[in-house]
């Protein structure tokens, strides 16, 4: 049970920053994200002997900590048109709680991202997880995985490139 | 602008986000879980000896916490002592009690913050208006302590060694071992964690706390723990269902609410351990041996049916 209890004192510690930091990715607001986040690394923590088995526990709890938060969500919108709920979905609070910490113009870039793409970058720049365990956490193929990799880079490239150039403008 | 350059860039552009929650809190809260579950299972095997198939539906589906049965507080007690043990170290709690009686002389407020480690600050209020503040700085064996009467305009400084570092005591009930029957053992202030859950403790082996139920405390389901003394008062708990973190205590009369306490466990951020700093006395202030004899009997009215705490 200590020795339990240390494997993940230590499991935590090493991810927790990059569990948040992958989760706030494709959520876009800190306290939602630590709020997702820390409920997975409860679960995680109460089921610690399955979950350390898993190939990549991290992952795991990034996968779990998405999907509290897309419970919650519902949960807060329920009553919002459905006509709505698409726009609503695909947008997270852009920056927000997060400006002190993210530059703006990759947060905007990052939040402009459809969701599955955002998840993707999440997992594959933040949590470093290569095409194959993305799409068994995400539960799509490899293939679709790397599509959205490129697409998502292109876009962040593109709007980061527009925005430092009109900054560089505004300077001038 | 090539790949490489960046998902270096959107790596680096996260590398200030850090997770604040503390690991003490994570653990906490899974063993509760773990609980509500194996209580959950509990429910539904006693079910299925007792009513069938039928029956087992019905119990797996309680929301837990159920309110817990009598014998179910050394348990309560347990889970509490442990969720206090872990937050010890990592959060700052913020008491305030509120005096409502109707034989007090004056509506009186008092603001407690107390860190793990001994340092704390408390400030009296009394129709608004702060009349006294305490504060404790423990730097190794050393433990300064201030205080300031406001009504008087006088501030005094102590310092004094203890043999082997070590943490003041916050509270007069946690100080020694409490023997069991003590009315003010049951109501006395406890302000830090290791005093609430010492009390707690004592007060559960002795028999005489018993965990009678729920109750909606903020918003929050909290466990009920309740301690009736001989003559007519009642202390009860109330503890955070899911995190078993005390959140609330009332003491009540024959039915009539005396005093109560509100928990809140703060973060340690910059803003929240400012709170633990000594306080300063205002500019024209006389230094005084003793500050806060001179507005004790002002506020020991206003206090009367609760133990104070030490200085700090």
């Amino acid at each position: 049970m200590e020795n339990q209890r240390l494997d993940f004192a230590e499991f935590y510690r090493s991810s927790r920053d990059d569990c948040l930091r992958a989760v706030l990715v494709v959520v876009g607001d800190y306290d939602s994200a630590q709020e997702a986040v820390a409920e997975a690394f409860v679960r995680a923590c109460a089921s610690w002997r399955a979950v350390s088995r898993h190939p990549n526990p991290a992952a795991w709890v990034a996968r779990t900590a998405l999907n509290v938060n897309v419970s919650r969500w519902r949960r807060r919108h329920r009553e919002v048109p459905a006509s709505d709920l698409a726009a609503l979905a695909d947008t997270p609070a852009a920056g927000s709680g997060v400006q002190d910490l993210i530059d703006p113009q990759i947060m905007s870039a990052l939040a402009r991202l459809p969701a599955r793409q955002r998840q993707v970058i999440a997992l594959r720049l933040i949590l470093d997880l290569d095409t194959r365990a993305t799409a068994k956490a995400l539960g799509i193929r490899p293939n679709t995985v790397m599509a959205h990799m490129a697409r998502a880079l292109a876009a962040l490239r593109s709007d980061l490139h527009i925005a430092r150039e009109s900054q560089q403008e505004s300077q001038r | 602008m090539n790949d490489q350059e960046l998902i270096t860039s959107v790596r680096q552009s996260f590398d200030k986000v850090h997770m604040s929650v503390p690991e003490e809190l994570i653990t906490s809260r899974s063993r509760a879980v773990q609980a509500a579950r194996r209580r959950r299972v509990a429910v539904g095997v006693a079910a299925i000896a007792t009513s069938g198939a039928a029956a087992v539906t019905a119990a797996l589906i309680i929301p837990g916490p159920a309110a817990p049965a009598t014998e179910d507080t050394a348990y309560v007690v347990s889970q509490v002592t442990q969720a206090l043990t872990a937050v010890r170290a990592n959060a700052i709690l913020f008491t305030q009690m509120t005096i409502t009686g109707p034989d007090s002389v004056t509506d009186a407020v008092m603001d407690m913050w107390r860190g793990g480690d001994g340092q704390g600050r408390t400030e009296i209020f009394v129709s608004g208006q702060m009349v006294s503040e305490y504060g404790v700085a423990v730097t190794g064996t050393a433990i300064t302590r201030v205080s300031i009467s406001y009504r008087d305009k006088t501030w005094s400084r102590a310092v004094s060694h203890s043999s082997t570092p070590s943490v003041p005591s916050a509270s007069a009930s946690a100080q020694d071992t409490i023997p069991c029957g003590s009315a003010d053992d049951a109501i006395g202030i406890s302000v830090n964690a290791k005093a609430i859950a010492d009390q707690l403790r004592s007060r559960e082996s002795c028999g005489l706390l018993k965990a009678d139920g729920t109750a909606t405390v903020g918003g929050v389901t909290a466990i009920r723990l309740t301690e009736p003394t001989n003559d007519g008062v009642t202390a009860s708990w109330y503890v955070n269902s899911a995190t078993y973190l005390p959140i609330r205590r009332t003491v009540t009369q024959r039915g009539v609410l005396l005093s109560t306490d509100a928990f809140q466990w703060l973060p340690r951020t910059a803003a929240n351990l400012a709170r633990l700093s000594l306080p300063v006395a205002p500019r024209g202030f006389a230094q005084v041996a003793n500050a806060a004899s001179a507005t004790a009997s002002l506020v020991l009215g206003a206090f009367a049916h609760r133990p104070l705490p030490g200085r700090g």
